[in-house]
């Protein structure tokens, strides 16, 4: 008999669970909901040139997927988000382990970084022009520029936090070299800390493109703005919206990777 | 011994030589550490020796400056005055030589039970006569834990993260073993059980062991001797034979007499 029970548990554990995630879908789709309806409400209330209702929204939404329109302008942004967020970031973890790791280097880069960290990322903007100009490299600097910083002080954190238990046995297991100790104990121990500014900064890099493409650079951001000086609100929101869901997307995408990287914890 | 072949310090000492000194020498040893309020005095002249295959434990209260010695001879800290030698060589850094295991496991998470106890051998290959899979293999089975290679460290008990501290530490086959209060967080259960491994271990794979505790009667269970250590500043009080026959009897009268006269160096400290 006390092998049957083992089977009933679990199957009563699902089924809790079931319902458990049953009642958070319940609880967010309800949420979005009472958005929808006080957003028409307000809309209502409101001329169509401020704010837009729903439907026109979802008008705009459904005639640029048909189109092909939503993806091609997706495509646009993705050309210098994807590759500055990943320079961006592979730079900043780079800077960011090796101020952890050294006091030298701490003193050094880690000085210079702190008074480079205050300027905001916009006002690198002259630079990206100048440097790049009004393209996909400009845009991809910029967002290179906040993926760094973000992706700097997590991995810094993350080498800080290294148990120096493990380094020492590491040490007399026969790993010599900084780099080993490095390559070996300080980013296994980092990853949980460099996941979390990498998918920090995925989120930020969304935000600040939106900016950097005020430039002129093409994509979503730009395309936006282009909307806003037509007064064509319900574009505005149709993207907004875009942004929203492109955000959600990136960020459930690098949580999955992060589940099965780090199982460990 | 054959395990020497792949150690750094084999190439300068052959065989015979070697045998000319003790496994380990702590030769007058002194540690000050420079504080803000002036210099702290850990350790002064403290001077033993173990030898090879022997079990020793250094015993004392907190504070005493045992778990200085313990990182001096592991080549982690080195001392203010005097040295530490392994097999005639100073020491002076941590090295495949000396296996150590800490009082909190200081498992690798992110790597599995057999990933813990393969990271050596991945760094200086496995002992002759082994392959990486075999070696990882025994050295599971002696601490009982071969059913779970591919656990992380998260998924065991306290007892069984120790054992696999000590199986990882055994892997590249020291000739030393190193042990910082290994089992001074189990409970008193799994602490017993853990003793007598140990010395099956022991008994096994014949390895020097110097063994750090602040339970005397866990060392009189376990040591052929024990070093006395005296509160901060710590120096050698004395070094005491447990000449009893294994497996012993901790309620037996010459087991208690001797727990008494380790006992009795911290009474008169008081």
């Amino acid at each position: 008999m006390a092998g049957s029970t083992e089977p009933e548990t679990t199957d009563y554990l699902s089924h809790g669970l079931r319902l458990e995630q049953g009642r958070t879908l319940g609880i967010q789709v309800g949420a979005l909901g009472v958005f929808v309806l006080v957003w028409w409400a307000g809309a209502l209330v409101t001329p169509q040139n401020l704010l837009p209702q729903p439907p026109a929204v979802l008008e705009v939404l459904v005639a640029d997927v048909t189109s092909g329109r939503v993806f091609e302008l997706i495509w646009q942004s993705l050309r210098h988000y994807v590759p500055g967020l990943l320079v961006g970031s592979a730079l900043g973890m780079a800077v960011g382990i090796l101020v952890g790791w050294s006091r030298t280097v701490e003193l050094s880069v880690g000085t210079v970084a702190g008074i480079l960290r205050p300027v905001p990322p916009l006002a690198w903007i002259p630079f990206a022009i100048i440097w790049f100009g009004l393209n996909d490299r400009g845009a991809a600097f910029i967002i290179a520029i906040v993926a760094f910083w973000i992706n700097y002080y997590n991995a810094e954190s993350g080498v800080r936090s290294v148990d120096d238990q493990l380094l020492e046995v590491g040490q007399s297991l026969g790993t010599k070299s900084d780099l080993g100790l490095i390559r070996r104990i300080v980013l296994p121990s980092a990853m949980p800390e460099l996941f979390t500014g990498f998918r920090t900064a995925a989120g930020q890099a969304w935000m600040v493109m939106v900016a950097a493409e005020l430039l002129g650079v093409p994509g979503i951001g730009k395309h936006l703005w282009d909307a806003a000086n037509f007064l064509q609100m319900q574009v505005v929101i149709a993207y907004m919206l875009v942004i929203g869901i492109l955000f959600l997307l990136s960020d459930r995408l690098i949580k999955l990777v992060e589940a099965r990287a780090l199982a460990w914890r | 011994m054959n395990s020497q072949t792949s150690l750094d310090r084999s190439d300068s000492i052959d065989e015979a030589s070697s045998r000319d000194y003790p496994q380990i020498r702590v030769d007058d040893v002194s540690k000050t550490y420079q504080s803000e309020s002036g210099p702290v005095e850990a350790l002064t002249d403290v001077d033993f020796d173990v030898d090879h295959g022997e079990f020793v434990s250094i015993v004392g209260p907190s504070g005493s400056g045992k778990s200085t010695v313990f990182r001096i001879i592991a080549g982690l800290e080195a001392p203010t005055e005097g040295v530490v030698l392994v097999d005639g060589e100073p020491v002076d850094e941590p090295g495949p030589d000396r296996g150590m295991v800490f009082q909190d496991d200081a498992l690798f998470p992110w790597r599995t039970v057999a990933g813990n106890v393969s990271y050596g051998l991945e760094e200086v290959g496995p002992p002759d006569g082994f392959t990486v899979e075999e070696r990882i293999d025994y050295c599971l089975k002696l601490v009982g834990l071969d059913d779970k290679a591919d656990a992380y460290p998260k998924e065991l008990s306290g007892g069984q993260r120790q054992r696999v501290g000590i199986a990882r530490a055994l892997a590249v086959d020291p000739p030393i073993l190193l042990m910082d209060e290994p089992f001074g967080s189990v409970d008193a259960r799994t602490k017993a059980s853990l003793h007598q491994e140990l010395l099956d271990i022991w008994a096994e794979t014949e390895k020097t062991i110097c063994f750090v505790t602040h339970d005397i009667e866990e060392a009189v269970y376990l040591s052929d001797r024990i070093v006395v250590f005296s509160n901060a500043p710590g120096t050698v009080l004395d070094v005491i034979s447990v000449e009893l026959p294994r497996p012993r009897d901790r309620t037996g009268d010459a087991f208690t007499d001797i727990k008494a006269d380790v006992l009795s160096y911290f009474e008169d400290e008081k």
